[in-house]
């Protein structure tokens, strides 16, 4: 898995809740950070897709996951490609028991000042990654469930002539749930561009096992 | 002589992936852009180069095949011909595109080499011996990098020329423009604000040109997430068009300087 250089903050709505950067997550869900070396986190996608079929229909009628026991972070950066930006963002299943999720989550992205920047999100894949559909997902403790976020990004160094911004903030709700979750990307950096107005993209949400790369 | 636009897709999605019972390239051309003037669609781009997603990069002959397959499948002004446009995207460990003459270099003959690695009896270089290949820069990057990028591609072999992906105003514009080494410019308009714009049966050729660089390539809408002209939003492929009235030394336009995938 490539995880390259990115610095975000991610956050529930009352508390910042972790921060990841080259290769380690650093993460705590009462604010204090703590360092979760990038090998644990290969060894969660190993035991993740050893999750089959069978498991997950035992798993069924299992609870949604609730936000309150969700982190929300950034999984894997695809990069950029004809003008497009293409990240996909996990919730980490943080509870002692298993939980589902199913369906295409909102996101929004706000500038500094807060203004939405996204005129429309549309469900279904991106420049990276196609949509797997919605289904059930179980998520066992301490695993995550993905989906793909692609938007519309620019180059132009006159961002602020082309209805673009540098500094902004993910947020994202569940599907059939309240309350959301956000994080900070830095779209000013050598991994992100500025991001600018127009229509984004999302998946639903799936394991890690239907967006190969 | 003159030729109707020939129109195009790119993507970083491989073209013989399933997708909905078919290939991805079936889907797109005979399903997701079904509604004329798009199921006119007989070339593609494909990433020869991508850094930052080495899985999204041309994996051989099965992509030929989906590609010309879903081709012969309608009436087209090809003939059933397919092309593909190649281009590269390089992402460097630690400088990303923002590398030293002698790393754009390299990079521009890599993306040169795995061209000529995927060579066969379904891709071949074109019968014009004029191969455009396209630098896709959106990182920060340098004039020392671009310029290098060009040299190792126009140093690789005689058929291949460099070529840029840009947009006025974007930061890569004045490297390439300054390089003099870039043959043709693939521009982006209409995109950013207007990313959902699309007239029917298609517009009149408006590509926005870059000083200096001919225009012949253009990204007519970038349909990752905003739909034109497909049915279902939220598909990962951009439509293109080149340049109309011209008809190229055989009579496909720009088509004839991309590798060919024959039709048989």
């Amino acid at each position: 898995m490539r995880v390259r250089c990115v610095g975000i903050w991610v956050a529930t709505t009352t508390a910042v809740v972790g921060f990841a950067t080259m290769g380690t997550v650093l993460a705590s869900r009462d604010g204090g950070l703590v360092a979760l070396p990038e090998s644990a986190r290969l060894s969660a996608m190993i035991v993740r897709e050893a999750l089959g079929p069978s498991e997950a229909a035992k798993s069924l009628g299992k609870p949604r996951c609730p936000v309150s026991e969700l982190r929300f972070g950034l999984y894997h950066n695809f990069g950029r490609a004809m003008s497009q930006d293409g990240v996909l963002f996990s919730f980490e299943n943080l509870s002692a028991s298993v939980c589902t999720l199913e369906g295409y989550p909102s996101v929004q992205v706000y500038s500094k000042g807060g203004e939405a920047m996204l005129t429309r999100l549309v469900h279904g894949g991106g420049m990276f990654f196609s949509d797997p559909g919605a289904r059930v997902v179980v998520i066992r403790p301490r695993h995550e469930g993905l989906f793909g976020f692609s938007w519309p990004s620019t180059d132009q160094p006159k961002v602020d002539q082309t209805g673009c911004v540098k500094e902004a903030t993910v947020r994202s709700t569940l599907p059939s749930e309240s309350g959301s979750l956000k994080l900070k990307l830095d779209f000013n950096s050598r991994e992100f561009t500025p991001v600018c107005k127009g229509v984004g993209g999302v998946t639903a949400i799936a394991p890690a096992s239907s967006f190969p790369f | 002589m003159s030729v109707p636009t020939r129109w195009g897709a790119d993507s970083v999605e491989n073209l013989d992936t399933s997708t909905d019972g078919t290939t991805f390239a079936n889907y797109v051309l005979n399903t997701y852009f079904a509604g004329a003037p798009h199921d006119q669609i007989v070339w593609w781009g494909r990433y020869f180069d991508l850094g930052t997603d080495p899985a999204g990069v041309w994996d051989g002959d099965s992509e030929a095949n989906a590609l010309s397959n879903a081709v012969k499948g309608y009436a087209n002004p090809s003939g059933g011909n397919a092309w593909i446009q190649p281009i590269g995207d390089p992402y460097l460990p630690n400088v990303g595109q923002n590398g030293t003459y002698t790393q754009g270099k390299n990079s521009g003959a890599y993306v040169c080499g795995n061209i000529a690695a995927h060579l066969s009896g379904k891709l071949k270089l074109p019968t014009s011996q004029v191969l455009y290949v396209y630098a896709d820069f959106e990182y920060l990057t340098n004039q020392q990098f671009v310029d290098g990028w060009a040299n190792g591609v126009l140093t690789y072999g005689a058929d291949y020329w460099a070529a840029c992906y840009t947009a006025p105003g974007a930061a890569s514009e004045a490297f390439f423009e300054a390089a003099g080494t870039y043959s043709l410019a693939w521009t982006t308009q209409p995109e950013y604000v207007n990313s959902t714009y699309c007239a029917s049966p298609g517009p009149s050729w408006a590509a926005d040109a870059i000083p200096g660089i001919t225009t012949y390539v253009w990204q007519y809408a970038e349909n990752g997430p905003g739909a034109c002209g497909g049915y279902r939003s939220g598909f990962p492929c951009d439509l293109d068009q080149i340049y109309p009235n011209f008809a190229g030394p055989y009579g496909n336009g720009m088509c004839d300087y991309m590798l060919g995938i024959p039709h048989g």
